[in-house]
């Protein structure tokens, strides 16, 4: 993973200023392509598969530093999503060390499925904020439905341990879609987070779902989510999200 | 007119004609009421008008009419005169108003044209004024070569339908605190002494602003709010101001009795801390009485009924709407950041900017001191101004008049060359600055009317002055569609190249040096003012496209055959442009400085809601890093009719009931 330099990072996406990453930041945003879950509901599903093809959305990682050096008066820090950008870990961290040289922190957005990269940008402070996705309750059938792939579920369990006692920030979040959520399973997801920072109750929205079952699957009301919120937030601190 | 008495030469019972005259009378037909009509009102000689008189006379009689209505023998008479060769006496001697299927319309279809009004026998009212006095004012205050720039979209005069007022102000509270609530100057209204509570102030401010909304055409915006009712507010609990403070709201924002049944258009400015020019001034308290002591001692008053102000804006109105009126400007100088809680208050105005998107951000760098008004406008004040501070009561402003110059109009005649263009671009702007003191020699002449003037509010004078202090007053020059006049030029959008944006910026550097030297000549005081636009957008659009169709449609946004066309807004880049917000608020506001009397910046969220800390963190850089002067934030929201559900984003249906009756809210301007 040494042999690999920032150059060599792909880069599907850049959102110059984010107001919705990360609480109190303005943030950019890269899109890193390529994941190893296939969620029928993704909306980035296009980072996801085929992804090869889309050549002409590649963005230069010289040129995504050289906007974030230019712009350090107005941003923060980073957020760094996918796909799942674990997966290019070996070109992520001279990335990463980069930026952290231009004076940024960084979000990083994961599934939990490689606890020990994320263990490696800790022990390297490469990262300041971890979200991590629950795509589910903590069981293999409903995981791999969830996320469209069998799923080792002890990796994903671990991730959940070592984040939350990790002491960087971090929040846990459930995008609640109908069929693979319901709402005793976002109060056990909460029961399993207990002592997290924060757990994010996402709505969902079915207009860019990537298969058609879901993009015909209406979400829960908004009043349907205030209700699991005041459930979760019996066990974490919750926050919801609408948008 | 009233036409009556004795039948002619005929003796037949029947041939009597009867006119319907205009004061509710039917009498028998004499030709000398048109005569004397035509010596008194357009100075005919009489010779002249008894040879017209005569011939209407025929041809009536040869129409075999039994009735003939006062308005029909002017037509008739018109017509004659126009015959004649006489174009002057007729064009004097027109009637104003709308023909009778125009009136039937607004019984039975709704008016779509403000958002603002909504359809009601009050609206009507409305639109039958607006419409004879626009008429009015295109003939008999502007002379004939402003009302054809009008007419052909060289400029626009905005508010035409409310010729005889002014168009808007700026108030202060202290002028209540101090006189009461005095509804004219005649002393024909009940009449009350200053308030001592502040549920009572707050009441003589909203019945104030309704009154006022009679004499001004735009909005009515109120100066320092938070801290001009904090001398009442001594000793209260947090929850006895939070229920004022909703008050005052709900006051503002239910009362639908201004003009043609609308919400008055409110302004509300506030600061967190007591800015400089207020701080050692003497505070009014309840009685209108000094208290003693300096505005400085009341700033834990102020914050707290800002607070709840904001707390009663997220919360929005018992269906969780937002309040449209009155709108919240909040002050940030330099002081903002020194003063205690700065951070969390602004996480409070960014949590309603987020969710609700009613604030207003406005930055007064170094020692500029504002007040807002309306979309944006501003009054910038000068050092007399700031001696007004020591007696806020006298801080009463206005603009008298707005107009817009139709920027890629210009363009088009000058046909990209940039000499002729300025060339153009001046002579729009004589015009403009012609128009303006013919409208400032009109309302001179009814204000000098006194006590007996349509005016009697800005009339009256109580503190050694009238309230309407017309030396002050500015005359706003608007620009529409600098983005299009750069692209017809350059070839490139604003947002599109350095050089494009660099000629924008001197486009807008060469009118504000311009308005500054005709303003002299002229003797007024001409800003520059992004004009809140949007219809004029669509007006100017409209009429390029039939005037100059080749030019226009190379550059006109919308979707260009059918009736969805407009020209971007002043000097904003495209709203469409792939611009980050950070490059939005920094390009856009590197125009504001040249823009004395307001200009803004939206920023569109869309359908994210952002994170309320993390739009403070923004607020606070462009503050620091930009010359922007004021920004606001849109979301978008849908509430169901239904069930009032309040939904975020734009939804075709209810996600609560399914219903489809659903609107949604977004800015317009």
């Amino acid at each position: 993973m040494q042999s690999k330099t920032e150059a060599d990072l792909k880069i599907f996406g850049f959102i110059e200023n984010s107001f919705v990453d990360w609480d109190g930041m303005i943030t950019s945003v890269i899109f890193l392509p390529g994941c190893n879950f296939r969620c029928p509901f993704c909306h980035n599903h296009e980072l996801i598969s085929g992804w090869e093809k889309l050549k002409d959305r590649e963005i230069d990682s010289s040129h995504v530093l050289r906007i974030l050096s230019d712009n350090t008066k107005w941003i923060d820090g980073i957020t760094v999503t996918g796909g799942e950008p674990t997966l290019q870990i070996g070109a992520l961290v001279p990335f990463l060390e980069k930026v952290k040289k231009i004076g940024l922190k960084v979000k990083l957005d994961t599934n939990g499925t490689n606890p020990s990269f994320l263990k490696t940008l800790v022990d390297m402070k490469l990262v300041d904020h971890i979200a991590m996705d629950v795509k589910a309750k903590l069981e293999a059938g409903a995981y791999s439905k969830a996320s469209g792939v069998d799923v080792d579920l002890g990796k994903i369990k671990e991730s959940i341990r070592f984040i939350i006692s990790s002491g960087i920030g971090h929040e846990f979040r459930t995008t609640v879609v109908p069929g693979l959520v319901s709402e005793s399973d976002v109060v056990g997801i909460a029961k399993d987070l207990k002592g997290c920072m924060l757990y994010a109750l996402q709505k969902y929205h079915k207009e860019h779902a990537w298969k058609e079952l879901y993009r015909n699957t209406e979400p829960y009301s908004d009043d349907e989510m205030r209700g699991m919120e005041k459930s979760a937030s019996e066990h974490v601190a919750v926050k919801l999200r609408l948008r | 007119m009233a036409v009556k008495n004795k039948k002619n030469d005929v003796d037949s019972e029947d041939r009597t004609l009867f006119v319907r005259t205009s004061d509710d009378d039917i009498r028998s037909w004499d030709k000398m009421f048109i005569v004397k009509s035509l010596v008194n009102e357009v100075n005919m000689p009489e010779a002249d008008a008894l040879k017209v008189a005569t011939e209407v006379e025929g041809f009536i009689k040869y129409s075999s009419l039994k009735f003939v209505s006062a308005p029909l023998v002017r037509e008739i008479t018109n017509t004659k005169l126009l015959e004649h060769g006489y174009e002057g006496y007729r064009k004097k001697y027109t009637r104003l108003g709308l023909p009778l299927y125009d009136m039937t319309g607004l019984f039975f279809n709704s008016n779509k044209e403000n958002s603002n009004v909504h359809h009601s026998s009050e609206a009507i009212n409305l639109t039958i004024s607006g419409i004879a006095k626009k008429e009015y004012a295109l003939l008999n205050v502007f002379s004939d070569d402003i009302a054809t720039a009008y007419q052909n979209g060289t400029i626009h005069l905005h508010d035409l339908d409310y010729i005889d007022r002014p168009y808007c102000s700026g108030n202060s509270i202290e002028f209540l605190k101090k006189y009461g609530l005095v509804m004219d100057g005649r002393g024909n209204l009940t009449v009350a002494k200053p308030a001592k509570h502040a549920d009572v102030l707050i009441l003589h401010m909203t019945k104030f602003a309704a009154a006022l909304q009679g004499q001004f055409a735009g909005a009515i915006g109120w100066d320092a709010v938070n801290l001009f009712i904090a001398p009442y507010l001594k000793g209260m609990d947090y929850d006895r101001i939070k229920q004022l403070a909703q008050m005052m709201i709900y006051e503002f924002a239910q009362q639908a009795v201004s003009r043609g049944g609308q919400v008055t258009f409110t302004d509300t400015n506030y600061f967190w801390e007591v800015p400089k020019h207020f701080a050692d001034v003497p505070a009014i308290g309840p009685g209108g009485k000094f208290t003693g002591n300096n505005y400085s001692d009341y700033l834990e008053e102020a914050q707290m009924f800002a607070k709840a102000a904001f707390e009663v804006y997220l919360k929005g109105d018992a269906y969780g709407r937002p309040f449209f009126f009155p709108k919240p400007d909040l002050h940030i100088t330099e002081k903002f950041f020194k003063t205690d809680e700065n951070e969390e208050f602004m996480d409070l105005a960014c949590d309603v900017a987020s969710k609700m998107g009613n604030t207003y951000f406005i930055f007064d760098r170094g020692d500029d001191v504002k007040i807002s008004e309306c979309c944006r406008l501003q009054f910038k004040l000068n050092d007399s101004d700031l001696l007004d501070a020591k007696s806020p009561w006298k801080m009463r402003y206005s603009a008298m008049q707005n107009i817009t110059v139709n920027l890629p109009r210009a363009a088009y005649c000058a046909r990209g060359d940039e000499t002729i263009l300025f060339e153009k671009i001046d002579h729009a702007m004589e015009l403009a600055a012609k128009a303006h003191v013919q409208k400032k020699d009109f309302i001179r002449r009814i204000l000098a009317l006194g006590s007996a003037s349509s005016l009697p509010i800005l009339t009256m004078n109580l503190d050694g002055e009238p309230y309407y202090r017309f030396d002050k007053a500015s005359f706003l020059l608007g620009m529409l569609g600098l983005n299009e006049l750069v692209q017809y030029v350059t070839g490139e959008e604003m947002h599109e190249s350095v050089g494009a944006y660099k000629f924008g910026l001197k486009t807008i550097a060469y009118m504000r040096k311009r308005a500054e030297e005709l303003g002299k000549k002229h003797n007024i005081h001409m800003p520059l003012e992004q004009t809140p636009a949007e219809s004029t957008a669509y007006r100017m659009a409209k009429l390029d496209m039939e005037h100059y169709p080749k030019a226009a449609e190379k550059v006109v946004k919308g979707t260009v055959g059918t009736p969805y066309i407009y020209y971007t807004n002043s000097t904003y880049f495209n709203i469409g442009a792939p611009m980050s917000p950070m490059d939005r608020v920094t390009r856009e506001g590197s125009f504001h400085p040249l823009i004395d009397a307001g200009a803004m910046t939206h920023v569109w969220l869309g359908e994210s809601q952002p994170e309320p800390r993390s739009l403070t963190n923004f607020v606070m850089k462009t503050f620091k890093n930009t010359q922007n002067t004021q920004i606001a934030f849109s979301p978008e929201m849908t509430l169901c009719k239904t069930c009032h559900n309040k939904m975020t984003g734009l939804k075709d249906k209810c996600d609560r009931c399914g219903d489809t009756k659903v609107d949604g809210i977004t800015r317009c301007s």
